[in-house]
């Protein structure tokens, strides 16, 4: 198991943790550390990446050259050539933007999904909780990754195809999560007065309930983009993703993998950022979560 | 069950053994029927060889449908009624004699009669009747073989048990011909006699190998055939064959199989990453390719579909797309450019057409603007009057067993080059069911991989003509040109070889100036043989793997 892999642990499921008071508390300013600093810069090259790729790269990502094909790394090209001859640190600048908005749009499709079925099941009647609750058991019988190939498999390939498989294979994780957290919000004292002050349930949901069990879900997503570009980057390796010549990270692994032999570039640099952006929207969640926390717990 | 894009038919007597390899030190290609076993490297009996092919069969029977693979197994498994030698000629095999009567429709085969199927039935006269008769009915689904003889065939009749007599509609110069390829090695009729599905996972046939056992997508075991007696003229051996077994992966990425080679994991694979060659001396391997005739691999344009229904527009993608430099970079300088209509190599091929449309932007500029494409939009692609754009779709097999990772590579490039001249172009990866369907229901503006292995020029009334549009589904352009079927229909029929090959000169012409198709490269027999392996070869016509003398050290 890597560390992408690792279990989450929901908030929701920490004995420290009461749900819900996350608004009480003294805010204490520390030094984030080495780590999270680190992710933070190269996460916000990364959105300079999204935003305006030419201010990192002067080149055309699509532009070939027969002349040029497979040059390792130099001066010239800094991460070297593919087998088009496009420079490839080009084409990992302006990819970021696609293989990062799949990852973002494939977790909010996820949360979506997940928030949907989680409000669903921790709102509604016994009834309803217990159809949702199984359906997600049955959800869960299933590998993540089979889930997304099923619906890949289902609606064929392309950024769209694979932004909702991968949304709906990371949605029952989320939903059960986002189920826990609304029961233990419905359940808390404050809840119980604002109830008691005869308050409208719609109030209580929308005042109480939603942006407490909600909060968590910062940490979560922001854990789950990772996670996604991951995935996303998977299924386009498997040729079902985004169509080429786009400069999509897993794409670009994909293409390089027979050329291994010769041009070892292409596979370690697209799936060097690919590591590199998972672990920093992981470094960034973990202390994102461990500032909430610590906020709690003062 | 058939895919009709890789097409094949390939011809040529399956088995044979021409060009044999002796993969032993250097390793070069042998002198044509010959062995080129040294002194010293005596064949071993014995042993079992792994080979990885790119792509699986979907039938084992070659008679159905009638693709690639299922011919190359065919190969191993059954024997022809009749062999191409090095030379095109046809010889016997099967058949120790025939003669054909003046008129050029009635052909009288003398059979051998000491040849069995591996069920034990004899071979004979009946057997083979039996062959011709199940590939021409359409309930058999035989496109392949049925496409060919289906359309000239009028009856056949069993003279005594070894002679068989054919009688054709019209003379067919090609009969003979197609008869050699492995798409119809001749099988045991009690075999297919249980149904279509039950002889596609264990087809019975004579050839030196029978099927063991099959795992579809993943492998089939082969056992020899220790009674096999009937090998073709020029085999470098008699009697049966040296390997005791053979173990037929379906390893569909070429990396894959080529790391597997490398690590001693299998003896042969087919079709090596380009890319790979370079080093094949370093690790001692082989490389070993044969050119096959027929259509050259190729992007298929769709005559009845915009923009493509205007001649200008074919032409000027073809003179757009520099698939010369685009094929030499993808494939590392490793396949010959095939800019003809038919594939060097095969009878009545014209080279006058292998530039016709040289890399030439101003050229393809100039048409596209008399085309009516005169505007631009903001990315710089052309428009038309209506303001309609002009995209063009390329649509792919995305199993690398079907489109190799160069072949991505040179569609990327033209793709590229296509563009700067103003053409919208999208790369579309589809499953192969997806790719299947488009084909069948010719909603595309092109299609990318397709060819045709034959070999005989008559694969230009396979691809082109109106007859295959309306009842083959094997033309994929969608052309019909009243002319070409005139002269195709003439062909075919022609005995005299200098007036057909001057019919077949005015129909490359015509496919040509009509830009049908962009061609790119012949398919090719391409194989990578491990240092212990010995003795593979491939038949002159098509390059089929034989592993009839093959045998390991």
């Amino acid at each position: 198991m890597t560390l992408l892999d690792a279990p989450i642990t929901p908030l929701d499921e920490q004995p420290h943790l009461p749900p819900g008071a996350v608004h009480v508390g003294a805010r204490r300013r520390r030094w984030p550390g080495v780590g999270p600093l680190l992710a933070g810069l190269f996460l916000a090259i990364l959105v300079v990446a999204v935003i305006r790729p030419s201010l990192l790269a002067h080149g055309n990502p699509l532009t070939v050259d027969q002349a040029a094909t497979l040059l390792p790394p130099s001066i010239h090209h800094l991460f070297g050539t593919d087998q088009n001859g496009r420079d490839v640190y080009t084409r990992v600048v302006y990819g970021a933007r696609e293989s990062l908005s799949i990852g973002l749009a494939a977790t909010a499709v996820g949360l979506a999904l997940g928030m949907i079925l989680g409000l669903a099941a921790g709102l509604g009647s016994k009834w309803i909780d217990t159809v949702v609750s199984r359906f997600l058991e049955v959800m869960f019988a299933f590998p993540s990754m089979l889930l997304a190939l099923l619906f890949v498999a289902m609606f064929g390939a392309g950024v769209t195809s694979l932004i909702i498989a991968v949304g709906i294979g990371t949605a029952p994780g989320y939903a059960r999560m986002i189920r826990g957290q609304v029961i233990a919000v419905r359940d808390t004292p404050y809840v119980e007065a604002a109830r008691v002050l005869g308050h409208s349930r719609k109030r209580i949901v929308f005042r109480h309930v939603l942006p407490n069990a909600m909060r968590p879900l910062v940490v979560l997503g922001t854990l789950g983009v990772g996670q996604a570009i991951v995935w996303a980057s998977a299924l386009s390796f498997l040729g079902l993703g985004a169509a080429p010549p786009a400069p999509e990270w897993g794409a670009m692994l994909a293409a390089g993998r027979d050329y291994i032999s010769v041009a070892w570039w292409l596979e370690l640099i697209p799936g060097a950022v690919i590591v590199l952006t998972s672990l920093a929207t992981t470094a960034l969640g973990r202390h994102i979560q461990r500032g909430i926390e610590g906020r709690i717990s003062t | 069950m058939k895919h009709k894009r890789s097409l094949l038919a390939l011809l040529a007597a399956a088995v044979a053994s021409g060009l044999v390899l002796a993969a032993c030190g250097s390793s070069a290609a042998s002198p044509p029927g010959g062995s080129t076993l040294t002194s010293s490297s005596k064949p071993v009996r014995g042993g079992t060889l792994v080979y990885l092919e790119d792509r699986e069969e979907s039938c084992l029977d070659p008679q159905i449908g009638g693709d690639i693979p299922q011919a190359m197994i065919a190969a191993q498994y059954t024997d022809n009624l009749v062999y191409e030698g090095p030379d095109g000629k046809i010889e016997p095999w099967l058949a120790k004699s025939w003669t054909i009567s003046p008129n050029g429709r009635v052909y009288t085969f003398t059979l051998r009669d000491n040849v069995r199927f591996t069920d034990g039935t004899p071979l004979n006269a009946a057997a083979v009747q039996a062959n011709i008769e199940r590939v021409v009915n359409p309930k058999t689904d035989s496109s392949t073989d049925g496409g060919y003889i289906a359309p000239f065939y009028q009856s056949s009749k069993v003279l005594s048990p070894y002679v068989l007599q054919v009688t054709l509609k019209t003379p067919d110069s090609s009969f003979l011909d197609v008869m050699a390829q492995s798409y119809i090695g001749i099988e045991s009729p009690k075999g297919f006699a249980r149904g279509i599905s039950a002889n596609c996972d264990d087809p019975i046939g004579s050839g030196p190998f029978e099927i063991k056992s099959y795992v579809p997508n993943q492998e089939i075991v082969l056992v020899r055939n220790p009674h096999y007696n009937s090998p073709p003229p020029g085999s470098p051996h008699t009697g049966p064959a040296y390997l005791k077994e053979i173990i037929w992966k379906i390893v569909p990425d070429a990396s894959v199989r080529w790391a597997a080679l490398q690590d001693g994991e299998a003896n042969v694979i087919y079709y090596p990453p380009a890319e790979d060659w370079a080093s094949a001396a370093a690790s001692h391997i082989t490389i070993f390719t044969h050119e096959r005739p027929g259509s050259p691999n190729s992007i298929i344009l769709n005559a009845a579909a915009s923009p493509f229904t205007s001649l200008d527009v074919r032409q000027a993608f073809l003179y757009a797309s520099n698939e010369k430099a685009s094929l030499k970079s993808a494939y590392f300088g490793t396949y010959p450019y095939v800019g003809s209509p038919l594939v060097p190599g095969t009878p009545d091929y014209d080279s006058a057409f292998q530039n016709a449309y040289s890399y030439d932007p101003a050229k393809a500029e100039q048409l596209l603007e008399e085309a009516g494409w005169t505007g631009h939009n903001s990315h710089g692609y052309r428009t038309n009057k209506l303001g309609q754009v002009l995209s063009v779709s390329i649509p792919y097999d995305s199993d690398p067993g079907y489109t190799p990772s160069e072949d991505l590579t040179l569609y990327e490039d033209i793709q590229a080059a296509e563009e700067k001249v103003g053409f919208d172009v999208t790369l579309d990866p589809l499953s192969s069911t997806a790719y299947d369907d488009l084909w069948s229901n010719g909603k595309y503006q092109t299609l990318a991989g397709g060819y045709w292995i034959t070999n005989t020029p008559d694969v230009l009334r396979t691809l082109f003509s109106t007859q295959a549009l309306k009842y083959y589904g094997t033309n994929a352009s969608h052309s019909s040109d009243p002319q070409l079927d005139t002269l195709l229909a003439e062909g075919l029929a022609e005995q005299n070889p200098t007036i057909r090959q001057k019919l077949y000169d005015e129909a490359q012409a015509i496919v040509s100036k009509e830009a049908w198709i962009l061609n790119l490269y012949p398919a090719e027999e391409r194989l990578a043989i491990a240092s212990n392996t010995h003795g593979v070869s491939a038949d002159y016509a098509v390059g089929l793997p034989d592993f009839y003398s093959t045998w390991i050290s």
